[in-house]
Formats: structure tokens, sequence, C-alpha cells
């Protein structure tokens, strides 16, 4: 299936060149129908013709200042995708635009309410077909929304494609369902991407999973596992090509091969006790980034690493639903990273930042008064 | 006989007046003589009150002239001092004018660079395509051939990646985070993104680079931009100075004590010479060989440097080096 896709910039040398890019592209020609438009303007004559090419997909360049004989829009193109989300809505839309050599762009939340993504022209086309890959499931994700054959719960649960042990855990992660029990596809397509997929706790990225798992993430994504774990992957609509795993799913098929005695212990401890026994080899567990010790069970948010409860402080960088994963900082992360931001900690976490801050790497846990 | 009694009371009368008026003459005499006594010691403390007025008149002719001396002197010193003053602003206004001039001709190539960058990036792109077209042309083509031209691509496709990194680091110096945030920085991060840009040199070159920070190692609250340029100056000046020598070493280290933190720079270059350790903080005078591919030497990188320090109660000086190394440039910075 090819996405119609209408990419709006105000310079034609560049819709001649990316247009060329989509049609020569061995895996894009298949998948994209490129629709280029001037954007160079009237608003209203602009938002016509795009509508009346009922779009799939929308790409907008960001800097629509090249006026095209003497006529100029008048609007960058971030208020142009406001336009745009209004007059279509169950369309998803992109800034398609240029990177700054210093990348130190920074488009504010206003600028970024009424776009799907931001996608760098200069990344796409590299060999990788990752932001190809990433704009199609964007589109079909949206595509599937739109003819879902019921605008109800259901409807949405099965998009999702949800065990169904999640179904009343996914009503606790804020779905935008209506007082009607209703669900609209913009909306719908934000909580899934930005949510659900967004922040571990009902679904696990690999170092989530693996770390869920007790084990290092690079046996989770060798294929015994993978084949192993293949009923608990996400494959719903728009799923990340890096995969994401039901936590659910993840504990039940782990149970299935632990012996009693396993089972008594927590996931991180019993799979890989019972994945070792019946493989008969050894299984990297997850290390702690901090200590070294393992198994770590959870992950660092700064760093993207396993860590172990006690060497990591409570973070609190956005405003998740409270049945996802906490978001925790290693020792390792406060230590040396500057990404930590302060202010970010509880009271009681601030205070410990600078004894933190003053320990050796690899402490071990003796000599701190947890 | 009443004669001769009058004549012995008549006589009497006389003698006794006669004696009366010797007791008044004595008298007289007596009261003459405390007067002239007392004349006298009116007048001795006259001339002892006269002797001490005329020596305190004499001690304070002395003390004005005492205090118009002093005045004269603490006037001309004033004078000098004010004169002093009067050439050390007339330096520092050339001074600062200079600067400034050359400040100015910096912040209007902002809006210049920020084209070039544009252009650049464009430039970038069109290399990348270029790249991208090139190899799969390359493949087409005959083993030598490819190989012959497979060095062409590699060369192109690492100065492409070069530049990018160039304005990726100069976007940490620039950027708005960079400017308006203070913050206690770990130095590690940050030394290594100021290397990334140089470790090509380092690979043409063949300069060893080690960086030994400890990995929690933390400025003071500063911006990140000033801590940027700061490193960047030391770390060009360090791999100027071991360009072109046979020993060509560099080794950024650090560490805290008493609440100040210390980077050094060390290299294996020529080493500076004692009499110009302060010298080369002055503004504009550059000791190194114009270079082409490190900057030309405006004299300014190290005043540069020394005034980002200064404002945050730092230093930075040149020591002596430890063993095995020939400059050691330490920069301090109070953490309170």
């Amino acid at each position: 299936m090819r996405i119609k896709t209408v990419y709006l910039d105000d310079d034609d040398e560049e819709l001649i060149k990316y247009e060329r890019k989509f049609e020569e592209d061995g895996w894009a020609k298949n998948r994209f129908e490129i629709i280029t438009i001037n954007a160079q303007r009237e608003v209203r004559d602009l938002m016509g013709q795009v509508e009346r090419e009922n779009p799939e997909l929308i790409l907008i360049d960001f800097d629509l200042s090249k006026p095209k004989n003497d006529v100029l829009i008048g609007i960058s193109g971030a208020p142009l995708s406001t336009a745009l989300r209004e007059r279509l809505p169950e369309v998803p839309t992109v800034l398609f635009t240029r990177r700054d050599l210093f990348k130190i762009e920074q488009y504010s939340s206003r600028v970024l309410s009424s776009l799907d993504e931001i996608i760098y022209k200069s990344d796409v086309f590299k060999g990788d077909v990752g932001p190809l890959d990433f704009l199609y499931e964007l589109a079909i994700g949206f595509e599937k929304l739109r003819n879902a054959k019921s605008k109800h719960w259901n409807g949405l649960l099965e998009m999702i494609k949800v065990p169904e042990g999640d179904h009343d855990t996914l009503k606790l992660s804020n779905p935008p369902i209506t007082a009607g029990g209703e669900w609209s596809v913009s909306e719908s397509a934000d909580w899934i991407r930005n949510t659900l997929l967004e922040y571990p706790g009902i679904l696990c990225d690999p170092i989530h999973a693996a770390t869920f798992l007790g084990i290092s993430e690079v046996p989770f994504l060798s294929d015994p596992i993978q084949e192993f774990f293949s009923e608990a992957r996400y494959s719903g609509v728009f799923k990340p090509s890096e995969g994401r795993w039901w936590k659910s799913k993840l504990q039940e098929i782990a149970e299935s091969i632990m012996e009693e005695n396993e089972r008594d212990l927590l996931p991180y401890e019993g799979f890989p006790l019972a994945w070792e026994r019946i493989e008969k080899t050894k299984i990297e567990r997850s290390k702690c980034v901090f200590s070294g010790e393992s198994p770590a069970e959870w992950v660092c948010y700064i760093l993207k690493k396993p860590v172990m409860i006690k060497y990591s402080l409570s973070y609190r960088p956005d405003s998740r639903p409270t049945v996802m994963d906490e978001a925790r900082v290693s020792f390792e992360a406060i230590r040396t990273s500057n990404d930590v931001n302060d202010d970010l900690f509880d009271p009681t976490g601030q205070e410990m930042l600078v004894e933190i801050r003053g320990m050796p790497k690899k402490m071990r846990g003796d000599d701190i008064g947890d | 006989m009443r004669r001769k009694a009058e004549e012995e009371a008549r006589r009497t009368t006389e003698e006794s007046a006669m004696q009366m008026a010797e007791k008044a003459l004595r008298k007289e005499k007596e009261s003459l003589k405390a007067e002239e006594e007392a004349r006298k010691k009116e007048e001795e403390r006259r001339i002892a009150e006269e002797e001490e007025r005329k020596k305190a008149e004499e001690r304070a002719r002395k003390a004005e002239e005492e205090r118009r001396r002093v005045e004269e002197e603490r006037r001309k010193a004033e004078e000098e001092r004010r004169k002093a003053e009067e050439e050390e602003l007339s330096r520092k206004r050339e001074q600062y004018e200079r600067e400034f001039s050359q400040l100015r001709v910096l912040a209007s190539t902002g809006t210049l660079v920020l084209i070039f960058a544009h252009e650049l990036q464009a430039l970038i792109e069109d290399m990348e395509e270029m790249i991208t077209n090139f190899a799969s042309i390359l493949e087409r083509l005959s083993g030598k051939e490819q190989k012959d031209h497979n060095h062409t691509l590699k060369s192109f496709g690492n100065r492409t990646e070069m530049i990018k990194e160039l304005g990726e680091f100069l976007g940490l110096t620039i950027g708005r985070e960079s400017r308006l945030e203070k913050k206690e920085w770990v130095l590690l991060p940050i030394v290594e993104s100021v290397f990334r840009p140089f470790r090509w040199y380092r690979e043409n070159y063949g300069v060893d680079y080690y960086d030994t920070l400890p990995d929690n190692l933390r400025t003071p609250r500063m911006y990140r931009s000033e801590l940027v340029s700061v490193l960047h100056n030391l770390m060009s000046n360090a791999f100027k100075a071991v360009k072109g020598e046979q020993d060509r070493r560099i080794e950024v280290t650090g560490f805290e004590e008493d609440d100040v933190v210390h980077i050094w720079f060390l290299d294996s270059g020529e080493g500076l010479d004692r009499s110009l350790r302060e010298e080369v903080f002055e503004p504009f005078e550059s000791y190194s060989e114009p270079d082409l591919r490190f900057g030309a030497g405006t004299g300014l990188g190290l005043k540069i440097v020394r005034d980002i320090v200064k404002s945050y109660d730092g230093d930075v000086r040149f020591i002596d080096a430890p063993d095995d190394w020939k400059t050691c440039v330490e920069v301090t910075l109070p953490k309170r």
C-alpha cells in the first residue's frame, strides 16, 4: 500500500529533490506517493488544495519565507500545521525540515502542539530506512484508527491488540475516552504514541523488558529469547521499530518455564534461573550501572541502563500516569551526567545529591546508608 | 607743776605719736615691700606667661608648617596618584577600545555566521548525498578502481563528518542553554565534547591524547559557554604546542582540593620561558606561530580564559610542569 503524502515547501528545488528521492528509493517508492505543493499562495487556497488531495500524510517545511512569483504565504510551517490539524484532524502532520548546523534549534511546545513529529531532511535517505519506516508506521497507524470498526473503548483495544489481562490497567493510563465512551483519531494516536508507547510500565522497550526479566539487553534481543517471548511483542498501531513488549505477557511467558521455587521469586530473579536450568547455558544478568551488582531491577531514566533501586533516586521528569513505572535516576548519572536536573528530585532526594556526587565509582552498598 | 605735767603729757603724747608714726612708717615700709614683692612675682608670672605664649605660638607655627608640609606632600602624592590613574585609565581605555573593536567585529560576524551555517548545512547535505551516490557508483567499478577511489570517498566522508562535529561543537558554545543556565558542570563529558573536533587532528598529526579527569569532578556554578571557551582555548593551545614536535603528547587532568577545582592542561611541546608566564596573558600578546588549522593567534585566547576564570574568583597560570611534561597550564576555580 502506498501512502498518499502531501509535501509542502517554499522551495521548488527542495520539492523536486525530495520527490525524486522518494521515487528513486527502492524502499520508499512502493510505500509513498509524493504530491508536492509549493506553499506560496493564499492560505485558504493552499488549505483547499491540500484537502482536495485527500492526503494520508502531510510533510511541512518549517521555514516558508521564500516568495514565489512575489507571493508569500506569510506564516511558517508551525501555524500552518495548526490550521491543517483543524481541517484534517485525522491526518498525521510532520514537520519536515532542515537541521540546524549547530543543532541548537528548539521548537516551543506551542509550535509542536499540532505536529505529530519532526523529521530532519538530512536524516532521511541515508541508507537507513528507519526514518522512512517511522513515517510509514505513523501513516498506517492513523489509517487503521480512521478505519476502526468501532470508535468505542473495545475498538481502541483492538487497535492496540491489548492482552485481556491488561484491559483494566490500561483504563488507568488516562486514555482519551469521552463521557460517551468514544475516542477520536488524533487524541488516541497521541495517547498511544506519547503515553502508552512512551512510558515503561504496561509496555516495555528492549532495555526495560530485559531488566524486568533480570537479563541484559543483548541476550534479550537474541533470537532464542525473542522467539520465546514473541507473543509478548506489541503488534498494535504505531509499533516502534525497536519493539515494545507487554509486561504482563513477559511475566506470564517467563512463569511458564519456572518451577515452583522459581515462581516464588520475582521475575528478574526467577526467569534467569529457569532459563539457565532449561537451556543449560549461562545468561548474562542485568548489571547495575553504579555498583556492578546483579540483578538490577530498574532502568536509569538518564543513562537508560539497569540500576538497582537502592542505588537510584525517584525523579519527576514528566506527568506520566501513576500506573506507569516511576522514573528513577541512578547514582552513576547523578555523579557523572550533566543531563540530571536537580529540581526534579523530591526534597529528600535533593538532600542526598551532594553526598552521592562525592562517592567514588562503583561503591558497594555497605558504604551507603540505605 | 601743771605746766610740767602738761609738758609731760605733751611729751608723752608726742612720743606716743612718734611711736605710732614709726609704727605706721614701718607698716608702710612693710606694705611697700610686700607690694614690691607682689609686683615682682606678677612680673615674673607675666614673663613666664609671655614665654609660654611665645613657645605655644612657636609650637603652633611649627605644627602649621608641618601640616602644610604634609598637606603639600599629600597633594603631591595625590597628584602623582591621579596622574598614574589617568595614565592607567588611558592605557586601559586604549586596551578596551582595541578589545571592543575586536568584539564589535566578532559580533558583527554573528549574522554572517548564521547565514554561513545555513548554507554550510545545505552543502553538507549535498555532500552526504554525493557520498551515498558515489558509493553506489563505486560498487559498479572494478576492484582496482574501487580501491583507488575508496580513499577519496573515505577522506571526503571524514571531512564531512568533521565539519558536522565542528558545527555541533559551535552550537555547544552559542546555544541558548549554554549562555543562560548556570550549573555545576561535570567536567569529563564537557572536556570530551571539546576534544571531539580535535580528534581528526590527533589522528592526522599523531598526537597522543590522555583524558584522566575524575568522572565526578564538577565545576562551580557557571555558564557552559564560558567553560567550553576556557577548555577550547587551552586545548587548542596544547595542540598548537605539540604540532611538529617529535614528542607529541597532551593530557587533561584535574582534581579538587580544599573546595577548589584544579584543571591541568599538560603538553610535551617546547614549553614556555618562565619570564613570559605572565606576559602571555596580556591582550594581543601572541607567542604562537600563525596556524591555519588552530587559529592565527589573536593574542586574546589566554586573556579571555583569564577574564572568564577571574570572574569566578579563579585563576589560570603556567606552573612548573610535572616530570616528563614541558608545559602545565593550571585553571583553578573555587567552589564557594
